[in-house]
């Protein structure tokens, strides 16, 4: 754009003073020329002779006569119009016909002359090497001085100049000098000196047919008209051209252009070298300022892009600058840690989503886990129900049987009799015992909750199953325990199938049998544990499944009953591990805490003995 | 001793009669009726599933026909909804199968103390 404007502004100045300083040129040409083409105030001694010698009466008597009377005098008198100059090659004198009466020529120009223009003769051949010559001057001669229209032989330039012979008035013939354009060297010094070395004299016909620079011939002329450009010897040149008063010639003042112009062209080239400069500084200025502006540009471009790719970027544009860039960056910093702030925020909001959805998976997984052992137990529970009915008629009947065999027997049977009934007796309990136990599952219905007491529960699930000698009993439940709320048929339920359990475990070798209590978060914890093999991790919740038995006794079913138990008294039952190895069950159940419970434990809270 | 298990009749009524009760045994609901009605009867110890008539209708009749007889219902089903049926219509208890021999004697016992 810059470089534009400086072109544009450089060529219309240049332009501009280049047309005024070659209209400066042009009227000083035209001034020069018009002087040049003025008649001198005096008129050269030559002209002055040469009328005086056509009046002088040798020289009419040469006419009168015809050429037959030709004096020395007259003799001498037109050969004084040849000087050994130069410039005057012959001079003929002729009557009124144009008959050359008499002809002197220069030696130099006799073989030239083959042709002379005021002698009414044919014009020159056209492939003759002159120009035209003036129509009026070849019909007949002129009644006053007058010269030809100058015209060229091989490398000269010449013109014909006819004074008129005079006698009472008439014209009885003419002299006529065949000339060849000149100047004393010494004149073109002077001429030089006049207009400046670098200008050039040229003297030419009207129609520019024919043109000299005082010398020679010039072969590319300058136009007539106006003062003109024009291009010759590879050189431009500025011309003006004006009539010359005494011939009819024109006089062509030349001068060339790149002199003229020198300075203007200084100038062009002083305006480039600032345009350049110009155009440079702006350039780099352009640059600099184009860096300035499309740096962060470009790297609030890539920050952008890096942002979309859901990378975290750190590092902007300088946010200190004051401009628009400054602006944009310090918003786009803004923008991206709000975007950064926001996808965290998300980031967050689906981590917590997705944890509760697992949450809730899982929680479904084990409602559906919970379902289909349930629907599983209730199908066994079902078919154990019609087993355990079909079954208890014959234990009735047996029960019966042994009652009747007592009671016939009494005490005077034999001891193996008495030992074998007994046996009988203990069997049949133990069956019972077992469809009892079937038939709970299909009595795992709403609970009838009661509040107990843990000791006397633990304590009656302890009688009843009978632990054997070899087994030692640890029961550590604190007396100030809370007591349960929960269905006594329940708990007392699961509390034997875990004492059972626990017991079969350490079965037949020696061991321990841990009962512990104690409250958690609202919940009491029962913990029974034994010195038996463990459970595996693996196993820890399969055995909650209905039907899943590790034992050589029982149908797998007291732990998935017991479990269902607890769930249906809004507590848990799972097995853990018990310290030393053996396996550890432990049932929780919800805690109740009386009024006055509460106040001891508020008043152990403050450390207040009651 | 009314049940379709003859088993459960003949060994009843083998400890009643050790006892020195007089005993007639039925396997049907409609056999007990019709027996209870045709000699009088203190006392009808009836299972409550038995086929032609059950138990509890069995035991409606017998009340209404035999106002001084008092029955005791059996049963191998543990039902609560039961014991409530069989102690509206009359019953004087209700005993679970299988049950001590003792029980149903020690209730007849402190019957007939009691008269």
């Amino acid at each position: 754009m810059i470089a534009i404007v400086v072109t544009v502004f450089g060529t219309i100045s240049y332009r501009a003073l280049r047309a005024s300083t070659l209209q400066g040129a042009a009227e000083r040409l035209t001034m020069v020329a018009n002087v040049f083409g003025q008649p001198p105030a005096q008129r050269p001694a030559w002209t002055r002779t040469n009328a005086e010698i056509a009046r002088s009466q040798p020289v009419r008597d040469i006419v009168r006569s015809g050429g037959q009377r030709v004096s020395d005098s007259a003799r001498t008198l037109i050969a004084n119009l040849a000087p050994d100059t130069g410039q005057t090659l012959a001079v003929d004198v002729r009557d009124a016909d144009g008959t050359i009466l008499l002809s002197i020529n220069s030696t130099l120009a006799d073989s030239l002359l083959r042709h002379r223009v005021f002698n009414g003769d044919a014009p020159p051949a056209p492939n003759a090497d002159s120009g035209p010559v003036l129509p009026r001057l070849r019909q007949r001669f002129p009644d006053t001085t007058a010269s030809s229209e100058l015209y060229r032989r091989g490398s000269l330039v010449l013109f014909e100049r006819a004074t008129p012979i005079r006698e009472a008035g008439r014209v009885i013939g003419h002299i006529v000098e065949i000339r060849k354009v000149a100047t004393a060297p010494n004149a073109l010094r002077q001429l030089s000196g006049l207009i400046g070395r670098d200008a050039a004299l040229v003297v030419g016909n009207p129609d520019g047919s024919v043109w000299s620079d005082l010398e020679h011939p010039i072969e590319h002329p300058p136009p007539v008209e106006g003062p003109q450009r024009y291009r010759r010897d590879n050189r431009s040149w500025i011309s003006v051209t004006t009539p010359i008063a005494q011939g009819p010639w024109v006089l062509g003042v030349e001068f060339p252009e790149d002199i003229v112009l020198a300075r203007v062209h200084a100038l062009r080239t002083r305006f480039i070298l600032i345009g350049l400069v110009v155009v440079l500084l702006a350039a780099v200025v352009a640059e600099r300022l184009s860096r300035r502006l499309t740096v962060p540009l470009v790297n609030l471009t890539s920050a952008a892009e890096a942002i979309a790719g859901g990378q975290r970027v750190t590092t902007l544009a300088p946010l200190d600058r004051s401009d628009e860039i400054g602006r944009l960056s310090r918003a786009f910093a803004a923008m991206s840690t709000s975007v950064h702030a926001s996808r965290d925020t998300l980031e967050l909001q689906i981590d917590d989503r997705t944890r509760a959805l697992q949450v809730a998976l899982t929680k479904l997984q084990e409602a559906q886990d919970e379902l289909v052992r349930q629907e599983r137990l209730a199908a066994l529970g079902h078919l154990s129900g019609s087993i355990a009915h079909e079954l208890r008629n014959p234990l009735g009947v047996m029960t019966n049987a042994l009652y009747y065999l007592e009671s016939v027997l009494g005490t005077d049977s034999p001891p193996k009799v008495r030992e074998h009934l007994a046996k009988l007796r203990k069997q049949v309990r133990l069956s019972e015992s077992i469809i009892t136990g079937l038939l709970s599952i299909t009595r795992t219905g709403e609970p009838h909750v009661e509040t107990i007491d843990v000791r006397s529960l633990v304590d009656e699930a302890i009688a009843r199953a009978g632990v054997p000698e070899n087994v030692s009993l640890e029961v550590a439940i604190p007396g100030d325990l809370p007591r349960i709320s929960s269905d006594p048929v329940h708990a007392a339920q699961i509390l034997m199938n875990l004492l059972t359990n626990a017991l079969q475990a350490m079965e037949p070798a020696a061991g321990t049998l841990r009962i512990r209590a104690r409250e958690s978060e609202h919940m009491i914890r029962i913990e029974v544990g034994d010195t038996g093999p463990g459970i595996a991790p693996e196993y820890r919740e399969r055995i909650f499944e209905p039907l899943y038995s590790t034992k050589a006794r029982g149908i797998g079913l007291g732990l998935s009953v017991s479990r269902s138990l607890a769930a249906a008294n809004r507590g848990r039952l799972f097995a853990t591990e018990e310290p030393g190895g053996g396996a550890q069950m432990v049932l929780e159940l919800p805690a109740v805490h009386t009024a006055s419970e509460r106040v001891q434990q508020a008043s152990r809270a403050e450390g207040v003995g009651v | 001793v009314v049940d379709d298990d003859r088993d459960i009749v003949d060994t009843l009524c083998d400890i009643l009669e050790l006892r020195g009760y007089a005993t007639l045994r039925a396997y049907d609901g409609l056999d007990a009726v019709s027996l209870a009605v045709q000699q009088p009867v203190d006392w009808v110890i009836m299972d409550v599933r038995m086929p032609k008539l059950t138990g509890v209708e069995a035991l409606q009749v017998i009340r209404q026909q035999v106002p001084g007889a008092r029955v005791v219902l059996m049963t191998a089903f543990a039902s609560a909804d039961l014991a409530a049926r069989a102690e509206s219509a009359g019953a004087a208890t209700v005993l679970h199968k299988p049950f001590d021999p003792s029980r149903l004697l020690n209730l007849i016992e402190g019957e007939r103390g009691e008269l």
